[in-house]
Formats: structure tokens, C-alpha cells, sequence
């Protein structure tokens, strides 16, 4: 579903990733794991054609990512960042049907949709008509993945997803972003630095020190065969610490 | 669709753009009058209006939009049909450097510029120097040359007298004035500064009305070295070729004015017991028999007038500023490399003086082709225009750069393209600083428009240069608390706007951050 090739990023001489193969089945669910600095957002964003790597090739579904394709990709593409990244003028409603109306979309398709949207995120319909700075932090996650999520995107993009929220809060979107991910079908790319939610989304891990990829596998492997000291100190890091 | 909100910005800016530019509908004009800054000059250009327009012509009179050099270039590029002169300052100033010192060269070298001299109008208005009759008492001093025993004396005297080559230089030449203490002020401010005693010496004309009211001496020229200053009109040939009733005004006037006649009807129109219009109207039926109705206008129909001369200002001014000042701040945040060089270009125009702005652009307007003065009004209305940019441009730039950058990614993500983007998220989320920087725009540029008055180009300013002129509080009230009020409006209007089209989603936002 998704392949980078050699994939390199230099910002000024310095290497941010590292020729970097990746292969990534429909439907799995991808975590990129590292401290921040490791290059795992900038890959993010290059997937996500924010970013043009120095070398390699990207592909999303065969389709191989430049400038000519990017439009094409993009509408396979669902993108979630931390802090939500929504529009303050558009109320939750028209933040999440932007491009539904974009692409023609009916009144009553658009409805359909957002009932099912709201019921695979548990937000209440009743605050659809807020603006984002009238809904919690968590609500305005929720919105966000559903402005991502409407036109059943194949591939979905999360930045820290959960990074700005309170624990409480936290624990409620982790449960509902699973099951979201799940009824929607899409593989997921999750960047994240914290190990419980790592544990808690992926099928597979991919844990990253300074633009290069140290360990790759199941969660269960990481935590009782580290890679290298790099690994066991990050795993224990996060051990002690909670 | 699918492209609203780019149909939307469009039509806004069609809008916009249309509603500036389209002129406000107007008579056309056969006639233009012209007359300098000072009443007397305002008086016979309303003379000559009004006989023009008794002849069915559709006349307009420029009143007092600026001094010898303005009015005379002005005739000369064809902005001005006519305006009264005087022969010294044709001979000494208009021509100088040119060695003409009688009549008749002087009409062959004016012929040259198609431009024609009338016979003298029948009163010689020359330059003369005065004092207090007290003053003048009390330091025993008749003539010019007596002046050279007094060298503490402090002198007052209007720039353009300073600067004519026979004012001021000859002057100084012919007597050899010791005085040191010499300070460039405007007429009306220096008459008031010699009665206040702040001042010894002035220059006035010798029909000036206030002569008599204050009861001042002037000083005998005993060494001769100001010219004669026989009132006449300066025309355009071609005009009075065309009109044969323009030309017939002209002469109707010729040798119809006595200097006491002129000094009563100076004395009227400072003494506000007239306008300048019934004091022409009254010499007219008087003296040349001619009845007609001059509307004596009302203070408020005066008010009325010129708020709709200024708004007029405003409108073609700030409306495409606000089009043309978006778009260059979307510019400078697309390209800031280029658009560091926009912001500071818009940035410099802001320091140039109002006033100067206004002088540097007349020829530049004019050699677009453009009337620069008098109605439609363009060099006002460009002076206006750059002004307002800057605010427009500025914070079109900072409100488009304070969008956080995951809002602008994650639009960039959902697939929109530049344009849908810019017009359905980054503008509208921009909306309240810009907004904000039209509504700083706007008011500066209803303050500006008062100066478009200097120009011809009407406005509250008009009352105001007059009231300044006639030494009338209630002139310059009657265009300052207009414009202040203007402003106010403008304000009010900006804020309902916003309050109407900015979604409570970034008024929130706004109300936090403050």
C-alpha cells in the first residue's frame, strides 16, 4: 500500500533521515517510535508531500509521489497533526465536510456520512455546530479525524495525535481511535513518542534514532529484545517514568 | 460549487474595484476659472464665473488652489481657462529672466503659450510693506529707507514674497534692509501676528481689506522698486476663441474696478458680511447692471456639499486600496524575498509629507494625461490611495503569517489547491486583522482627504483653507467637526462589518489573545 525507497532528507547538509526502506501492507497499522528529533514527523510529512525528500521515492498505492501526483494522492490521504489543525472561522460541521462539498458531494451523502463519522468517533452531533475554540481538546481531535476520515481516505496520516491532551481525555480518544481505525480499513502511519500508545495502535513498530530506523517489528519484540542500547534506554526511560 | 468561496472573492474584489473607479456622473465643463489663495483673487474669479454663467456657459471656478507658479502652469497646460493676475507678477515673476519690462513684449511672450492678457481691470493692487499705525508712530517711520535705522525690527513676510525675484531680493538690494530677524509665514497668520504685536513689519497688498480694519500704515516706496500691479485676466486664446461669451465677460470687467472699490469688496467678504459669491453678485449688479440670482447657500447645504466631495474622495481612493493593498499583502507572504521590497517600497511612501506627495505628484498625473487638479480629482485621489496601502498591505501580511502552520498544512493535505486555500481559509481566517488594517486605512484617509482642498479637489478641506483665509472659526469648524465625524462613522461602519462577517469562531479567538 505504501513503499519508500531509499528515502533521504537533508536540511542543510545535515541528515534528518537516512536512506530509508519501507514497505507498508493495506490495512496494517505502522508506528513510527522515537525522541523527538529522530526524523519520524519529517517522514510523516513526506508521505504527506509537505516535504520533498532528497532522494528516494515515495508510493501510495502504486501511484509514485511528485508534483504531478500529488493531487491524486492527497485525496487517498487522511492527515491528522497534534493540535488538531482546524479551521477557527468553519464551525466542527463545516471543518469536517470541506471536501466533501469540494468533490460535489449531496446534502444527504454528506449527512449519511457524518452519522457514521460521528458514531466511529463518539462525538456528540449536538456540537457539531460549535466552533473550535467552543469544543475540548478532545473533541476537537475527534473532529479533526473525521475531517480526515470523510472521504474514506486508504492511507491515514497521525502526527502525535494525542500528544496535547490530558491523561483522562487521552484514554477515552486512544479506545475510540482504535475502533475508528479499524471500521475504517485504512493502513494507519502513527508517529508518536510514548510507548503506551505504541503498544496500544500498532501491528508493527519502527523505532527511530536520528533519521535511522534501529528496530522494526511487533511491539511485544522491542520492549524484551532492544535492538541496541539506544532502544533499552528509550523502552526504559518510559518504563520508570510511569 | 466547488469554487464559492474563489467566485466569492472575486466578486467582492469586482465590487470593490467598480465602486472606486466608477466617477461619480457630472455636468461637463465648458469653463474653468481659477484664483489664487488670497480673497481678493477668489472674488474676481467669482466675478467672472458668474458673468460666464449669465451667458449660459457651464462654468466651474477653482477656488484659491495655490500660488503664482500652480495657477499660471496650470492655465498653460490647459487645467484652467482664466484666472486674474497681476502685471508685476507677470513682468517679475512669470517672466523673468526674460528681459520684458513693458506691455507690449510681455503680451507677445505670453501669445507664444497661447495665452492672452486683458486689459487692466482698473485698479493697481501693488505690493506694499506695513505696521501698526502705533508702531509705525512710535518709531517715527514713513518710508522704506526708513526702515534701515531700525535693524531690531522683526519681519513677517509670506513665502512667496521671500521668494519673488521682486520682493523680497530687490528689496534688500534697492535699500539695504538691515533687519535679520525676517521669518517665512502664511498671509493670514502674519496680519494676525503684527496686530498681536508678535510682529513690526509685514507685506500686504495694497487693496487688502484688513489695511483699513486695523487701521495700518503702509510704507512709502520712495526708491520705487516695486513694479506696478495693474489687476488683469490671463486666458487661453484658444478658449475665448471657441466662447465668443468668455471673451466678452473678460472685457465687460476691463477698467470696471477702482482700488477703493476693490479695497470695500476685499473688506466684505473679510468682514463675513458676505460670501465671496453675493460680493460679486452685489459689485455686478451695481456696477455693471447685471441682475441674477445668486443661492445664497446655507451652512448646512455648504456642509452637505462638500462631506459628498469628500466621501467622493474617499471612495475611489480606499476602495481600490483595499483590493490592490490585499493582494500585494498576499504577495509579500507568498514571496517574501520579493515581498520584503513591496513592504518596504509601501513603507517609504507612507513618510513622504502629505503635502509634498501631493506637489510630486501633480506633474507626474498630468503627464499621464490626467486633469492632476480640479475635479475628478486624480492627484488627490492617487495621494489617498498610497497612503491608505500601507495598513492594508501590513496587515493583510502579519494576518496571513499569524496562521498557525498545522492549520495551513492540514488545508494543504485535504488537497485544496493554492487559490481554494487562500480564499476559503487564509483570507477569511485573516479577515479580522485585515479588516483592522482597513479600518486604520480608512480613517487616516478621511483626515488626508481635508488637504485635497489645496488642490482643487474639494472636500471638507474647502472650509477649512477658507476659514483660515477669512480668519473664520466657524468656517474651519464647519469642515473639521464634518470630517472628524466622517471619520467616526467610517469607524462604526468598519466595526458592524466585522461584527457582521467575522464568525464567532475567530471572535472568540480575538477576544482570548487580548
Amino acid at each position: 500500500m505504501l513503499e519508500l525507497r531509499e528515502v533521504t532528507k537533508l536540511y542543510a547538509g545535515a541528515t534528518v533521515v537516512a536512506p530509508l526502506t519501507l514497505s507498508v501492507p493495506a490495512g496494517e497499522v505502522l508506528v513510527l517510535l522515537g525522541p523527538s528529533g529522530c526524523g519520524k514527523t519529517t517522514i510523516l510529512r513526506m508521505i504527506a508531500g509537505l516535504v520533498t525528500p532528497t532522494s528516494g521515492e515515495i508510493t501510495v498505492d502504486g501511484l509514485p509521489l511528485s508534483n504531478a501526483t500529488i493531487g491524486q494522492v492527497r485525496r487517498k490521504l487522511g492527515y491528522v497533526i497534534q493540535e488538531g489543525g482546524l479551521f477557527p472561522h468553519l464551525t466542527a460541521r463545516a471543518n469536517i465536510v470541506l471536501m466533501a462539498r469540494h468533490v460535489g458531494w449531496s446534502r444527504e451523502r454528506m449527512n449519511r456520512r457524518l452519522v457514521e463519522l460521528e458514531e466511529m468517533t463518539a462525538f456528540p452531533p449536538d456540537a457539531l455546530d460549535r466552533y473550535p475554540t467552543e469544543l475540548s481538546g478532545g473533541q476537537r481531535q475527534r473532529v479533526s479525524l473525521m475531517r480526515a476520515l470523510i472521504l474514506e481516505p486508504s492511507l491515514l496520516l497521525l502526527d502525535e495525535p494525542l500528544g496535547a491532551l490530558d491523561p483522562l481525555i487521552r484514554a477515552g480518544l486512544q479506545r475510540d481511535l482504535k475502533t475508528a481505525f479499524a471500521r475504517s480499513g485504512a493502513t494507519v502511519v502513527l508517529v508518536t513518542h510514548d510507548l503506551v500508545e505504541a503498544s496500544w495502535f500498532a501491528d508493527r513498530v519502527c523505532v527511530l534514532e536520528t533519521g535511522r530506523v534501529v528496530q522494526e517489528g511487533p511491539f511485544a519484540e522491542i520492549v524484551e529484545r532492544p535492538a541496541s542500547q539506544f532502544v533499552r534506554e528509550f523502552v526504559n526511560s518510559q518504563v520508570v517514568a510511569s | 460549487m466547488k469554487h464559492r468561496a474563489l467566485w466569492k472573492l472575486a466578486a467582492i474584489v469586482v465590487i470593490l474595484l467598480v465602486a472606486g473607479i466608477v466617477p461619480a456622473p457630472r455636468d461637463e465643463v465648458q469653463l474653468r476659472i481659477g484664483s489664487k489663495k488670497f480673497t481678493e483673487s477668489v472674488i474676481l474669479g467669482e466675478v467672472l464665473r458668474l458673468l460666464d454663467e449669465q451667458a449660459g456657459l457651464n462654468v466651474v471656478h477653482y477656488r484659491e488652489f495655490g500660488g503664482t507658479r500652480i495657477v499660471f502652469d496650470a492655465l498653460v497646460a490647459g487645467e484652467i481657462d482664466a484666472y486674474p493676475e497681476y502685471t508685476g507678477t507677470i513682468l517679475g515673476e512669470i517672466l523673468a529672466g526674460k528681459e520684458v519690462t513693458e506691455a507690449k513684449s510681455m503680451r507677445q511672450e505670453l501669445a507664444k503659450l497661447g495665452i492672452g492678457v486683458s486689459e487692466s481691470l482698473g485698479f493697481n493692487n501693488t505690493y506694499a510693506l506695513a505696521l501698526t499705525h502705533a508702531r509705525a508712530d512710535e518709531l517715527g517711520v514713513k518710508t522704506i529707507s526708513d526702515l534701515v535705522r531700525h535693524p531690531e525690527l522683526q519681519f513677517a513676510l509670506t513665502h512667496e514674497f521671500l521668494d519673488r525675484a521682486d520682493c523680497w531680493p530687490a528689496l534688500l538690494k534697492a535699500y539695504d534692509l538691515p533687519q535679520k530677524k525676517v521669518v517665512g509665514v502664511d498671509h493670514d497668520i502674519a496680519y494676525r501676528q503684527l496686530i498681536s504685536g508678535e510682529v513690526d513689519v509685514i507685506d500686504v497688498y495694497s487693496t487688502d481689506a484688513v489695511i483699513r480694519q486695523a487701521d495700518l500704515v503702509l510704507l512709502e516706496d520712495d526708491r520705487q522698486v516695486f513694479p506696478r500691479y495693474e489687476a488683469v485676466w490671463l486666458f487661453r486664446k484658444d478658449t475665448a476663441n471657441r466662447y465668443p461669451a468668455f471673451r466678452q465677460a473678460i472685457e465687460q470687467t476691463e477698467r470696471a474696478i477702482r482700488e477703493t472699490e476693490m479695497q470695500a469688496l476685499n473688506d466684505r467678504v473679510e468682514s463675513r458680511t458676505a460670501s465671496e459669491s453675493e460680493t460679486a453678485a452685489l459689485f455686478l449688479a451695481e456696477k455693471l447692471g447685471v441682475r441674477l440670482e445668486v443661492a445664497s447657500t446655507s451652512y448646512w447645504r455648504m456642509i452637505v456639499r462638500h462631506t459628498v466631495e469628500h466621501l467622493e474622495l474617499v471612495r475611489q481612493s480606499l476602495l481600490p486600496a483595499i483590493v490592490v493593498g490585499v493582494a500585494l499583502g498576499v504577495f509579500c507572504q507568498r514571496w517574501p524575498s520579493a515581498g520584503r521590497g513591496v513592504l518596504a517600497g509601501v513603507g517609504l511612501l507612507q513618510t513622504i509629507p502629505s503635502l509634498a506627495l501631493l506637489v510630486l505628484l501633480l506633474p507626474v498625473v498630468a503627464w499621464l494625461g490626467y486633469r492632476s487638479i480640479g475635479e475628478g480629482a486624480v492627484t488627490a485621489i492617487v495621494a489617498l490611495f498610497c497612503y491608505a496601502l500601507m495598513p492594508i498591505v501590513r496587515n493583510t501580511y502579519t494576518g496571513l503569517e499569524a496562521i498557525p502552520r498545522g492549520v495551513v498544512e492540514s488545508a494543504t493535505v485535504l488537497g485544496l489547491s493554492q487559490s481554494s486555500r487562500l480564499a476559503e481559509i487564509e483570507l477569511p481566517i485573516a479577515l479580522p486583522t485585515i479588516l483592522a488594517g482597513i479600518r486604520t486605512a480608512g480613517v487616516q484617509c478621511v483626515g488626508f482627504a481635508t488637504l485635497g482642498a489645496i488642490i482643487g479637489a474639494g472636500g471638507l478641506g474647502q472650509p477649512i483653507l477658507r476659514g483660515i483665509r477669512v480668519s473664520d472659526p466657524k468656517l474651519v469648524l464647519a469642515g473639521a467637526i464634518p470630517a472628524a465625524l466622517l471619520a467616526l462613522a467610517l469607524q462604526v461602519l468598519l466595526d458592524l462589518l466585522e461584527w457582521g462577517v467575522v464568525p464567532r469562531g475567530l471572535k472568540r479567538r480575538q477576544a482570548r489573545s487580548e
